[in-house]
């Protein structure tokens, strides 16, 4: 995985993003998600950012998947530059869908200095119809007011178990809905590109 | 016959490739690479500011930059993991997902 890591094409455009960033990362193998999220984080906290990683699952499991990736977890939460925020499982009470990205934002951010890099997402459902189009519309809120939140963010989602019937308009939906698009996979397989690039003549 | 429309990604690729092809010739002339990227003049000129406002080339005389190298050769990969995600364009309406 080292040399991958060096010549691996999302890494390099990783490296290269500027400013505040809404990233969508796609993956079907959970070890390329995690070189792209701990690269993510790594060049945030080498610039002094805060970073916050979003999750419905216990920071224990996060917390050794990025220390494996070469993260000095224990080190950053002590400075106070990283941290686990454990979002609920359910998603009842995400409707008002503004509100719950402001308050989950300012919640997870208390004492920490900007700026702040995100990685997680709100809703944790998509195995279903209905959890998609609700995580698509939270997408949709989120790009929508992005200036407004002033931190970059990239989304994650495991494509191999969402619900098959609705998977290429729901991708559609998320690359409208995002600055950028990462697929971790083999690096043969592998792409990262602005989804403006998708924008017609 | 009306012309196949096109994304912004698949002009990108057309004008690299043209201006790649020129250049193994010696001299990238805009003429030539309107032709060979099926342009009409005024588009390639906003296209080739905004290739350059993106580093993907340079200007005054045409090259491309490692940037624009890169693209060129993810180009393909990037076309198999739009076609293989059902994806071409963003006019994604409202009523999907329902």
């Amino acid at each position: 995985m080292s040399a991958e890591k060096t010549s691996y094409r999302p890494t390099k455009f990783l490296d290269g993003l500027e400013g505040n960033n809404h990233i969508v990362l796609l993956y079907d193998n959970p070890k390329y998600a995690d070189l792209i999220i701990a690269r993510y984080f790594l060049n945030g906290l080498e610039k002094g950012e805060s970073c916050v990683f979003f999750t419905p699952d216990s920071s224990e499991l996060v917390e050794a998947r990025l220390s494996a990736q070469g993260v000095d977890v224990d080190s950053y939460k002590k400075k106070n530059s990283l941290r686990f925020y454990r979002i609920e499982r359910s998603d009842e009470n995400k409707l008002d869908m503004l509100g719950t990205l402001k308050r989950i934002r300012e919640e997870a951010t208390i004492g920490m200095k900007p700026p702040f890099r995100f990685v997680g997402r709100t809703i944790t459902d998509t195995a279903t119809i209905e959890g998609m189009r609700l995580g698509l519309a939270v997408e949709k809120t989120g790009q929508d007011h992005f200036e407004e939140f002033d931190n970059s963010q990239m989304c994650y989602y495991d494509i191999s178990g969402i619900e098959k019937s609705k998977r290429d308009e729901w991708i559609r939906g998320l690359l409208k809905n995002h600055h950028h698009v990462i697929y971790a996979a083999e690096p043969d397989k592998a792409v990262a590109f602005e989804t403006m690039l998708l924008e017609d003549e | 016959m009306p012309k196949p429309k096109r994304n912004k990604m698949e002009i990108y690729n057309d004008i690299l490739c043209a201006i790649s092809q020129e250049l193994e010739n010696g001299e990238a002339k805009p003429t030539r690479v309107q032709s060979l990227s099926n342009l009409a003049y005024d588009k390639l000129v906003r296209y080739l500011d905004e290739l350059e406002g993106r580093n993907m080339i340079r200007q005054g005389p045409l090259g491309i930059t490692e940037k624009g190298r890169d693209f060129l050769q993810d180009y393909d990969r990037i076309s198999e993991f739009l076609l293989a995600m059902g994806v071409k364009y963003l006019d994604v309406s409202e009523r999907e997902i329902q």
